[in-house]
């Protein structure tokens, strides 16, 4: 490195080598230009100062840090609450799926109690058609005469029509 | 006992210390805004600037630490956003001649800054010494005020602005070497106003 940079690194304190400087120093061209560094350097350690911002600023920044905190907090619940969501939704769509699978009508409890179903159907059905039936012929029975048995009718008369069969 | 400023960040990211925040901004205050104060040489402009290189910070950790990935550099990251912020502001202003990346950016920028010898009654020194580097070459200044207010070393001015090391001393070199001409210059008016007056 030049020597007049490193001049200017010991000046500001970033090398600390005594015995180096000293070596930069034995030529009289180093020392004038290490004087009218240093000079400079003194006047700007004399008179400038580091500077603040207005302490408002400090706090508009504070409160702004605040604020986008906030969203940050809104925005990972909102995304919490839409994966669960989705989780859920998930897990519905899965349920509902598996119950639209066709099954083996014979097999387990369901395909029987199916068949039990059908079965109270078909019996219920024969009920309401016999029911059907009877009341159909209900009243022929009130309303029609007695039919009369064959015994009751003379077996030896010349009742017209009807005679005995070994008589003809 | 002084957390470290990743302490800090991830106190404020996990659990919204703003108090964590307040003092990350309190902690590295002076080094940025006297850069930013050198540089635009108005305290309201500089104001909005520190503002505005917070705010950066802020919306960059907000993205899962953004571009802050190297622990435990946090103002040298601060510092180039502020350094950024500030040639937004110098671009914005219209105040370049080629919008061509910032290499050289620096150089093209006009000085608004008068001439120091308008000020040569002035009694104050240190409106003087400001005036003086004020006109410095825009580059040199700026390794001056990173140096010399923000009390970067020379590597890491290096590093911020994208130059050797080498460039960086010989930058604040001439720097240093400008003002004492500028002082000296002022002397020897001075000297001769002197003259002129007790000739008079």
């Amino acid at each position: 490195m030049d020597k007049r940079l490193q001049l200017l690194r010991h000046l500001y304190g970033e090398l600390e080598d005594e015995r180096e400087l000293r070596s930069l120093l034995e030529d009289e061209e180093a020392v004038a230009e290490y004087v009218a560094l240093s000079e400079s350097k003194r006047a700007l350690d004399l008179w400038r100062r580091p500077s603040r911002p207005d302490p408002a600023v400090v706090d508009r920044l504070v409160a702004a840090a605040s604020r986008r905190r906030l969203r940050v907090v809104w925005r990972r619940t909102a995304y919490a609450a839409i994966a669960a969501a989705a989780v859920v939704a998930g897990i519905v769509a899965l349920s509902a799926t598996r119950e639209e699978v066709p099954q083996d009508p014979l097999a387990g409890s369901d395909a029987l109690e199916e068949l039990s179903w059908d079965e109270a159907g078909s019996l219920v059905d024969i009920h309401s058609r016999i029911s059907a039936l009877n009341a159909r012929s209900s009243t022929q029975l009130w309303d029609a005469a007695d039919v009369m048995s064959l015994d009751s009718l003379p077996a030896t008369g010349t009742l017209n029509g009807i005679s005995t069969a070994n008589s003809r | 006992m002084r957390e470290p400023d990743d302490q800090l960040v991830q106190n404020y990211l996990d659990r919204g210390d703003q108090d964590a925040f307040r003092r990350l901004v309190e902690r590295h205050q002076e080094p940025v805004y006297s850069f930013l104060l050198g540089m635009v040489r108005d305290r309201n402009v500089a104001d909005d600037l520190f503002q505005d290189t917070f705010i950066r910070v802020l919306d960059a950790l907000g993205r899962r630490r953004g571009s802050y990935a190297q622990q435990g550099k946090f103002l040298a990251w601060v510092m180039r956003i502020a350094r950024n912020a500030t040639l937004d502001y110098f671009r914005s202003r219209s105040k370049w001649h080629d919008t061509s990346g910032s290499d050289g950016f620096w150089d093209r920028l006009t000085s608004e800054a008068p001439a120091p010898d308008e000020l040569l009654v002035a009694k104050e020194r240190r409106a003087w010494l400001e005036l003086c580097i004020a006109r410095l070459p825009a580059e040199q200044r700026e390794v001056l005020v990173l140096r010399q207010d923000s009390e970067l070393t020379f590597r890491e001015i290096a590093e911020l602005t994208g130059v050797s090391i080498n460039t960086a001393l010989g930058r604040m070199r001439y720097a240093l070497i400008n003002l004492r001409r500028m002082t000296e210059q002022r002397s020897a008016a001075k000297k001769k106003t002197s003259a002129s007056a007790v000739a008079a």
